[in-house]
């Protein structure tokens, strides 16, 4: 007898479709990266093998197969095989840890607070996500009815816009949704819920979403590893971890799951922790990581664009080395140009949402910008400080920048990973404070979201600043002795 | 035996974050009434007036909800209706805060509470309790110009569509505006249950609708009040770099614990709506409890209508703008059948063609079938077709062949 949760569900299959992809990330990282931490490994491999599977099921609907678990597992299965005899030959992982010495002990004391932490979070988010059949608004809009599609049909069924579908002939056999724009939209997230509903062998059912909760359980084991690689200690770690699974909007889209934003933030955070790991290494193999990361923005989101370029930018820059100079200069005019753009903005005369002083038109699938100055202050103000979308990181952003700027002066923003965060805030403050999209911070349906893809990358910057002025590991030892 | 730095910074650095926070928390505490109650300053010393069920009678509603009509300029057809009333004796300044405790409030209730006074018996003044549902709805009355002078008559009232069972009113209670007043108001809107909405995914507010002051911005004040005396300390008294960063961490996470912490209440009390609602149910049975059950049930309908033609045409036509929760839903539910959703009007031929199906979700002004001619028109177009279904949600219409000539009454 199986239990009502369990009711018309492959549970082996559902399984298979969570661990493999796992697996094969983590060879592939293992691969990429001989020696990292398996926090690095296991982190940044979840998302590394989602962007496998995408890659795979494209690869194997463009080569005219059906699109069937088993053949598609079987494939996944060998290429993990595969890349973990590759990794053994190169650097044998050493996940099995040697015996626990003093140190460790006490570290583990540091730790249970954040395992507790996770118990009851975790434990919460995955009832409440097992029970509760799909709720997201966008998600039953844009993203699961292709994959409905594609599992009912086992291919690719193409979705175009709704004036191509209407021009269609008789006979061809293309969807439109009913989101004007929607069909239109990268493949990533609907190939990620096709994988699941081909393992659990059906469209609908609850668990096929575990995926939303696990990714941030491996992006902050990501985080953990890039903090103690630089040596931060494991309980400055631990708050760090704590700091990013605690935010309430980044909780709600683990839970009511569906969304693409959270996978957008997820890819952009960890690529842009990849590229500070090459920059404090010099390890090039990083910054393949790090356009991996960029390729999985290109797939999630259209505006992944923008955070793919900001990613390949900055690994261009890395390998340039430009003189420091230049780019602080550069920074310090953007910066300047923003600051008073949005002062501009509050002035009323400004306010008329009809005027537009010029209209952006982009490439592609993007939309054309209507350019005019908004009021965006108020509204950022509300979302980062007033309402409880991330708790209190934001005002955390702020004193880390200000003990930065007070301890290392101008240093604060050498790091490649702050200059992202602050490039990626800058972005987001032209899209919603110079562009008609200045209507999404007023009703508040998209503004929060969008600063959700900075959330993975602000903890890291954060710790990363205080980290020069925390202990570090064995610090406290070496002064005892 | 000396102490190493680092050792001093872990001892000196948590205690000056804790007492910067307790310092900012006094200062906060102190200024309270300043900072929240319009007109700033406590109040004369007087104790809560409070009104428990019994001491409410029904009574017709219309004279009292005239004065809604009165200030809206519509009337609400209030005939016959009753809402409950209470005799009391309090001066209006005294008691600028108002806490309502209710059950059983539908979500789409607006509530209102009435007063008249001593002075002007006959006069109804009233103010309308935005967002307020079940539990304890708090209201600074002294932002209303009416309330003044002395109360003599108080009433509640919901309006809405009429829920399963009509609101029951627990308590009524007035409250002058001390610190510990605003403590217990903030608390309550804090702690209050916010279950999940379509736009939690866009938003978490921290306390559902016009509160006195929402926990991050009042948790925000708090860690500036405690960095800046932090700073300010640290100068005077020379504390070292390292115990700062550890106080300033400190000084920001304390608090973010404590949001953390009504952020984990909120998740519980949700898990619990949840697991009423679907816990222990199969897939398939959950689907009758989600708020949508009637739509997904239309579908199925619709299918079996539908399923005799391989890979059918759907156009589905409402009379909504943007994006409508009803018309996207359905077309959630027929998936994978080929569907375009958009518009209200019928398409010329090319885009529309024989063999296509057409579903009028919900009656579209101007669009007729004539069932004699067997005509689907509207202002611009018309097409052969035929009547496939009937339903309260809508009509299911397939077009037919356009050779067939329509009838003359048919036109328009």
């Amino acid at each position: 007898m199986t239990t009502p949760l369990f009711d018309g569900i492959s549970l082996w299959g559902l399984l298979a479709a969570l661990v493999l992809p796992w697996l094969t990330g983590a060879a592939i990282v293992g691969c990429l990266l001989p020696g990292a931490r398996p926090s690095i490994v296991l982190g940044h491999g979840y998302l590394t093998g989602q962007v496998a599977v995408i890659a795979l099921l494209l690869g194997w609907d463009a080569a005219g197969l059906d699109l069937a678990f088993a053949p598609v597992a079987g494939a996944l299965s060998a290429l993990t095989v595969l890349l973990a005899w590759r990794w053994w030959l190169r650097a044998p992982p050493t996940l099995v840890s040697r015996r626990p010495g003093r140190a460790a002990w006490r570290h583990l004391f540091w730790l249970l607070p954040l395992a507790w932490f996770l118990f009851e979070r975790g434990s919460v988010m995955l009832e409440e996500l097992a029970l509760r059949p799909l709720y997201a608004w966008d998600a039953w809009m844009n993203w699961v009815p292709k994959a409905r599609v594609w599992f009912e049909h086992a291919t690719l069924t193409p979705f175009v816009s709704p004036p191509d579908w209407l021009q269609a002939s008789v006979g061809s056999d293309v969807r439109t949704l009913g989101n004007w724009r929607a069909s239109e939209y990268p493949p990533g997230v609907p190939l990620l819920l096709l994988w699941t509903m081909l393992g659990a062998g059906t469209w609908d059912h609850t668990l096929i979403y575990l995926p939303w909760l696990l990714l941030p359980a491996t992006v902050a084991l990501a985080l953990w590893g890039h903090l103690r690689g630089r040596a931060l200690a494991p309980w400055l770690a631990a708050v760090a971890a704590y700091a990013l699974l605690s935010q309430p909007l980044l909780d709600t889209h683990a839970v009511l799951a569906g969304y693409a934003d959270l996978w957008l933030a997820a890819a952009f955070g960890l690529g842009s922790m990849a590229l500070a790991d090459w920059q404090r290494t010099g390890e090039l193999r990083y910054a393949i990581l790090a356009v991996v990361m960029a390729l999985a923005c290109l797939l999630f989101k259209t505006p992944g664009l923008a955070f793919a370029a900001l990613l390949l930018g900055a690994a261009g820059l890395l390998a340039w080395h430009p003189p420091a100079r230049l780019l602080r200069w550069g920074g310090v005019v953007a910066a300047a140009c923003l600051a008073i753009g949005l002062a501009i903005g509050m002035w009323s005369g400004f306010h008329d949402a009809s005027r537009s002083l010029a209209t952006l038109d982009l490439p592609g699938v993007l939309p054309a910008l209507e350019l005019r100055p908004a009021p965006l202050l108020p509204y950022l103000w509300e979302s980062l400080f007033v309402q409880a979308n991330f708790h209190m990181l934001w005002p955390l952003v702020v004193v880390a920048f200000a003990v930065g700027l007070a301890g290392r002066g101008r240093a604060t923003f050498d790091g490649v990973a702050a200059g992202l965060f602050l490039a990626a805030l800058g972005f987001l403050l032209f899209v919603f404070g110079f562009t008609h999209y200045f209507n999404q911070a007023e009703n508040g349906v998209t503004f929060n979201r969008t600063l959700l893809y900075l959330v993975p990358l602000a903890v890291f910057v954060v710790f990363e600043q205080m980290a020069s002025f925390l202990p570090h590991e064995g610090e406290s030892r070496v002064e005892e002795r | 035996m000396t102490t190493s730095p680092n050792r001093r910074a872990w001892l000196t650095g948590p205690l000056a974050g804790l007492t910067a926070l307790g310092l900012a928390a006094a200062l906060l505490w102190l200024s309270l009434p300043l900072v929240l109650v319009d007109g700033g300053g406590e109040r004369p010393s007087v104790d809560a007036v409070s009104l428990g069920a019994d001491d409410f009678s029904a009574a017709p509603a219309a004279p009292w909800l005239a004065a809604i009509d009165e200030r809206s300029g519509a009337a609400a057809g209030s005939r016959g209706r009753m809402l409950m009333r209470s005799s009391v004796s309090l001066k209006a300044e005294n008691y600028p805060q108002l806490a309502l405790a209710l059950d059983s409030v539908a979500p789409d209730a607006t509530v209102y509470v009435f007063w008249r006074t001593a002075d002007e018996p006959e006069a109804v003044a009233f103010a309308e309790l935005a967002a307020a549902g079940s539990g304890t709805n708090w209201y600074t009355l002294s932002a209303e110009d009416g309330w003044t002078g002395s109360i003599a008559e108080v009433a509640v009232a919901t309006r809405g569509r009429p829920a399963r069972a009509a609101p029951e009113l627990s308590r009524l209670s007035f409250h002058p505006a001390t610190r510990s007043t605003l403590v217990e108001r903030a608390w309550s809107e804090w702690t209050r249950f916010e279950p999940w909405r379509m736009s939690s995914v866009n938003r978490y507010p921290g306390a559902r609708g016009e509160v006195l002051v929402r926990p991050a911005g009042a948790f925000t004040l708090w860690v500036a009040l405690a960095v800046a005396i932090l700073l300010v300390g640290a100068r005077l008294l020379r504390l070292p770099r390292r115990a700062l960063a550890y106080a300033l961490l400190l000084a920001v996470l304390i608090p973010w614990v404590g949001l953390d912490r009504l952020w984990q209440t909120q998740l519980d009390h949700q898990l619990q709506a949840t697991r009423d609602r679907f816990g222990g149910l199969t897939q398939a049975s959950k689907h009758d409890q989600e708020m949508d059950a009637d739509l997904q049930r239309y579908a199925s309908r619709l299918r079996e209508r539908i399923s005799g033609d391989a890979d059918p045409r759907l156009f589905i036509l409402h009379d909504s703008r943007g994006h409508n929760f009803w018309r996207l839903r359905l077309q959630f539910h027929l998936l994978p059948m080929n569907i375009h959703n958009f518009g209200h009007r019928l398409l010329p031929a090319g885009e529309m063609r024989a063999g296509d199906y057409v579903l009028e979700l919900e009656r579209i002004e101007g669009l007729r079938f004539d069932a004699e001619c067997g005509v689907l028109a509207d202002a611009e177009r018309q097409w052969p077709a035929v009547l496939v279904d009937r339903h309260p949600f809508g009509r299911l219409y397939r077009l037919e062949d356009g050779a067939k000539a329509p009838c003359r009454g048919a036109s328009g």
